[in-house]
């Protein structure tokens, strides 16, 4: 019995090497195929030099001397492309060939992770292989243990694309943004830093213990100068308005929109004193002061809105008492002259 | 007659210093040994090294990791853990790779 189950691990083991083992032929492929792109760019801009210097040849035969200049002054401009694409096309012919590694080499690197790591799970439906890390700490703060899983499928994708996830098994994200479950990860994606050269070249030459190990010593290792959200405020609260961290006892919630702000982008009403987002707040036309919706209300003549201290007891504004008071005053002034008009000749 | 003397002094000399370093060369070659060095740290290296027999791994850290500790490193002979003292053979596929390697944040473009 113990004998089958060894045999049919090892039967698994085979079939997954052999499966990674075409992913990195796909993956020299598409290296292959970006060489022959900027061949194929450079051959185009090699012709369009050719085609130029027969007209330029053919421009003097002739003593077309304004025609000749104008080829010159076209592949002048052309020249500065042209070294480009040339450097370009050095560096990739250039660049170390590879060598695919040999199946049983593959099969070794799984034989060695799983001594590295326990056990090595395959995901059969998403075709990725994955390793799960210890419960990480870093300065204090649990993060629980992550699963490093690499996609075969997408390892032919290497040059544009990370083929590998970090999925936290059991979350303790920042504050301010959940999705980040790791300083140096961001929506699943591991922010690999002085890792990046190193573990892409673990993955094209086929050293695939080298890669889980790269990627789980970033995620035990903490960069105080350029994590995506920094410990010191992975506790925090982000503000609502400006994005900026902030600790819960620094941070002032707004009943109206049910959000939270920092102390900047919050204030408080001036009669009742709720605390208040600045959009939830209403400046009073009158006073300039800040006031929560439940404190103001509308003038009965202008229907603009006002604090209700800026209102008098009818409901009116300033403007509209004064406003009223004049037209009371004309009204009085003309009923004292009409008595004058009646009187008799 | 002083002088063809010393002349004839210098040319033995010379060709002690000469037979010296065929010696030395001769013995250099046979006694380097070939081995797999897989560098995971920086921009990475991976390529076969010529390293003096009976070198240690402990020696060999010393050598190609100038500047680093032991202790700040993961270093595997054909996968395997060894003891400092263990001396490479021909052959051999060493591999260090640094334990603490600093991730940053992701920079969208």
């Amino acid at each position: 019995m113990r004998k089958e189950n060894f045999m049919e691990k090892q039967k698994k083991l085979i079939r997954l090497s052999n499966l990674l083992l075409d992913s990195l032929y796909e993956l020299k492929k598409a290296k292959l195929r970006q060489i022959q792109n900027v061949m194929e760019d450079f051959g185009i801009r090699c012709s369009d030099t050719t085609k130029d210097s027969h007209l330029f040849y053919a421009a003097i035969e002739r003593n077309w001397l304004h025609s000749a200049e104008q080829v010159i002054s076209r592949v002048n401009r052309n020249l500065n492309d042209f070294s480009y694409h040339l450097q370009r096309f050095k560096e990739l012919v250039n660049s170390d060939e590879t060598v695919l590694p040999k199946l049983a080499d593959i099969y070794a690197e799984l034989i060695q992770i799983e001594q590295e790591f326990g056990e090595i799970k395959f995901d059969s439906n998403e075709k990725a292989i994955s390793v799960t890390t210890e419960p990480i700490t870093l300065n204090d703060i649990p993060l629980g243990p992550f699963e490093v899983k690499l996609s075969i499928g997408q390892i032919s994708k290497l040059y544009s694309d990370a083929p590998f996830r970090i999925i936290a098994l059991r979350p303790n994200p920042a504050g301010s943004n959940d999705e980040v479950t790791h300083p140096h990860e961001h929506f699943e994606r591991l922010c690999e830093g002085d890792g990046h050269v190193s573990i892409r070249s673990a993955i094209e030459q086929g050293r695939f213990c080298d890669f889980f190990t790269m990627a789980v010593n970033i995620l035990q290792t903490y960069n105080p100068d350029s994590p995506y959200i920094s410990l010191d405020d992975w506790e925090g609260i982000s503000c609502y308005d400006c994005g900026c961290t902030i600790s819960s006892d620094d941070c002032y919630y707004c009943e109206y929109c049910d959000r939270d702000y920092c102390s900047s982008c919050s204030s408080y009403c001036q009669m009742c004193d709720t605390a208040m987002c600045l959009g939830c707040a209403y400046g009073c036309p009158s006073c300039n002061e800040p006031v929560c919706r439940n404190c103001t209300a509308k003038c009965k003549d202008c229907e603009e809105t006002f604090c209700k201290d800026c209102l008098d007891e009818e409901g009116l504004c300033q403007n509209c008492q004064e406003q009223r008071k004049e037209n009371e005053n004309e009204e009085q002034e003309q009923l004292s002259e009409e008595p004058k008009a009646d009187a008799p000749v | 007659m002083r002088v063809v003397r010393l002349s004839s002094i210098a040319d033995r000399m010379y060709e002690i210093v000469l037979n010296k370093e065929s010696i030395n060369k001769f013995n250099e070659r046979k006694i380097t040994m070939r081995i797999l060095f897989i560098n995971n740290s920086g921009a990475g290296y991976a390529d076969y090294v010529n390293i003096a027999e009976n070198t240690t791994i402990d020696q060999f850290f010393a050598i190609k990791m100038q500047g680093q500790q032991e202790n700040d490193c993961l270093i595997r002979v054909n996968r395997q853990p060894v003891p400092k003292d263990y001396v490479l053979q021909e052959g051999d596929r060493v591999t260090i790779t640094p334990t603490k390697i600093e991730g940053a944040r992701l920079v969208i473009a």
